[in-house]
């Protein structure tokens, strides 16, 4: 559980089919940030770009679809390799507004 | 799932409560929504007394206290979202599941606090940050928030971190104030952010200390921080822009500047206007108590300004007002995490008692009562300079409905 300590393994992973680096474990969002992707998706009202804002869980603005579920907070969510992850605009199901 | 005791939160309180449980042979779920132990440990890094105060390695030390002991299940990366009474005690909704419900004798609440946000113009551009986030990326993951950045907004946490990030080697255009508003209660005036920041005390956070005594009467206090340069004053390396507020964020895409104004000398009015280049903002209102899991509980609460917000209102051995329910660390009140670790062992202590069916009058809990006073004098950071009068005024609460009927 605890691998702060163990030496960072670099693995690969897929934002909306690309590829980026991160090291295993780390937060979706700190792995794109590195890699300079600071927008995480788009507000589904009013499309504007959203990303990182507390990273510790409380905001809700790092909505992704991660592991094919919408909503996943990507400042929590631990990033593997070959991890598929989406930026979300309009949520299906609400459609246009 | 079924325990004596859940422990939500594995942030120092939490991480304490469940050693001392731990030991004391109980079995305990002790759940946490983020994947590391430790809580806002993880990010805290700075110069004290000579020492350093090192986040990461306190919360490893209490990760390994608890490791210890086998009959403490940890339960990571999952959020407890209902808390509600079971039979014998709590039923706790956990999302993800897995299991989809604890059931506990008895239930420690050590979920923290939480950033209080500054509304500002074009705040959702990506690259405005809470400055908390700034440093969890600097201080955990290593990944900076930009080359270079401001601080919206003054106080103890904003200090601290700020000095981490110049640390840390990221650049800093300085602290500046938020614009002020009436509105917004937890920013206030201009003059009303001058108070708290010469209010301030602690290692991190030490700004004019010297001068800090003079400023408590309200012309020198606006004179001063009015005729500051407008670059500012070099406080710990960090520098303190008093008279210089942000009025909006600039940028499409992301953050690219920052619209910064400098008032009047004698009114709060704006009097001039430019922009600095930034890519990042950090946004700082302070910090609050979380009191979600409490509000679904119907716990009774109370608003405490000197204990930075609301909070339940419990017995010396942290009792809420619902039994077997207990709740320790800044989910109580926010404070340095010297004072959660000392609140989660009263806690655990309370708990001991309330399992083994001992008395719990308020009276034998004094001895866990007086060491948390001495780690609250300890402290690196006091982030309310009055925060002895908010444990007074929770505690005549608790007496108060004590007598109640
Ligand atoms: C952003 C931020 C930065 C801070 N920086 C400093 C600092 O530099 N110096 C300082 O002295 N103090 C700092 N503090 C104050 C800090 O709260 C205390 O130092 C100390 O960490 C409090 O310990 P705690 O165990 O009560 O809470 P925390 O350390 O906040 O731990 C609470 C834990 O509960 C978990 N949690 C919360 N709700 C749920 C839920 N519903 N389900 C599951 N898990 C949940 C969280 O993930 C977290 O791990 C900071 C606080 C914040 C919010
Ligand atoms: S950034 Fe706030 S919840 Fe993820």
């Amino acid at each position: 559980m605890n691998n702060t300590t163990d030496r960072p393994m670099v693995i690969q992973f897929y934002c909306d089919g690309e590829p980026f680096p991160g090291i295993n474990g780390e937060p979706v969002a700190m792995s794109l940030w590195r890699s300079g992707v600071t927008t995480l998706g788009w507000n589904e009202v009013t499309g504007d770009p959203r990303g990182l804002y507390c990273a510790i869980g409380h905001c809700f603005e790092c909505r992704m679809m991660i592991d094919g579920v919408r909503d996943q907070r990507a400042c929590l969510y631990p990033v593997r390799e070959g991890l598929e992850v989406f930026r979300q605009t309009v949520p299906t199901g609400l459609g246009e507004p | 799932m079924a325990v004596e005791v859940a422990v939500v939160g594995a942030g120092p309180a939490g991480l304490a409560a469940a050693g001392e449980l731990g030991a004391a042979g109980f079995r305990v779920a002790l759940i946490d929504e983020y994947p590391i132990p430790g809580g806002r440990l993880l990010g805290q890094r700075y110069h004290w007394k000579n020492l350093v105060w090192d986040g990461k390695q306190q919360a490893e030390t209490l990760v390994d206290n608890v490791r210890q002991w086998h009959e403490v299940r940890w339960l990571l990366q999952r959020s407890v979202y209902d808390l509600e009474r079971a039979p014998s005690g709590w039923a706790l909704s956990l999302n993800p599941g897995d299991p989809s419900v604890v059931y506990a004798q008895a239930v420690v609440v050590a979920t923290g606090a939480t950033e209080v946000p500054i509304p500002l113009v074009n705040w959702t551009l990506p690259g405005v940050l809470a400055v908390g986030a700034a440093q969890v990326m600097t201080a955990v993951y290593g990944v900076a928030p930009g080359r270079r950045g401001v601080v919206v907004g003054a106080n103890p946490l904003s200090f601290a971190i700020a000095e981490e990030l110049l640390e840390a080697g990221v650049k800093l255009a300085g602290i500046v104030m938020a614009p002020g508003s009436e509105n917004v209660d937890v920013v206030g005036s201009l003059d009303d952010q001058w108070q708290r920041i010469v209010g301030l005390r602690g290692g991190g956070a030490w700004p004019l200390r010297t001068l800090g005594r003079y400023m408590t009467h309200a012309w020198v206090r606006q004179f001063l921080m009015s005729h500051a340069p407008k670059s500012g004053v070099p406080i710990r390396g960090v520098r303190l822009r008093p008279n210089v507020v942000a009025t909006a964020v600039e940028g499409t895409e992301r953050v690219t500047g920052i619209r910064l104004a400098r008032i009047a000398d004698h009114d709060e009015s704006i009097r001039e206007g430019w922009s600095e280049p930034v890519d990042f903002v950090c946004v700082s209102g302070g910090l609050r108590p979380v009191p979600d899991l409490f509000r679904i509980a119907r716990v009774k609460t109370a608003w405490v300004p000197e204990l930075s917000g609301e909070v339940p209102v419990i017995s010396p051995w942290g009792e809420t007002s619902q039994t077997g329910l207990f709740a320790v660390g800044n989910a109580i009140g926010v404070e340095s995490a010297l004072v959660a670790i000392a609140q989660g062992h009263l806690g655990a202590h309370g708990v001991t008692r309330y399992l083994r069916g001992q008395s719990l009058d308020y009276r034998l809990a004094e001895p866990d009562q007086h060491r948390i006073q001495l780690a609250r004098e300890q402290s690196p950071i006091a982030f309310h300079p009055k925060i002895g009068q908010g444990v007074e005024h929770l505690r005549a609460l608790f007496l108060e409905s004590l007598g109640a009927p």
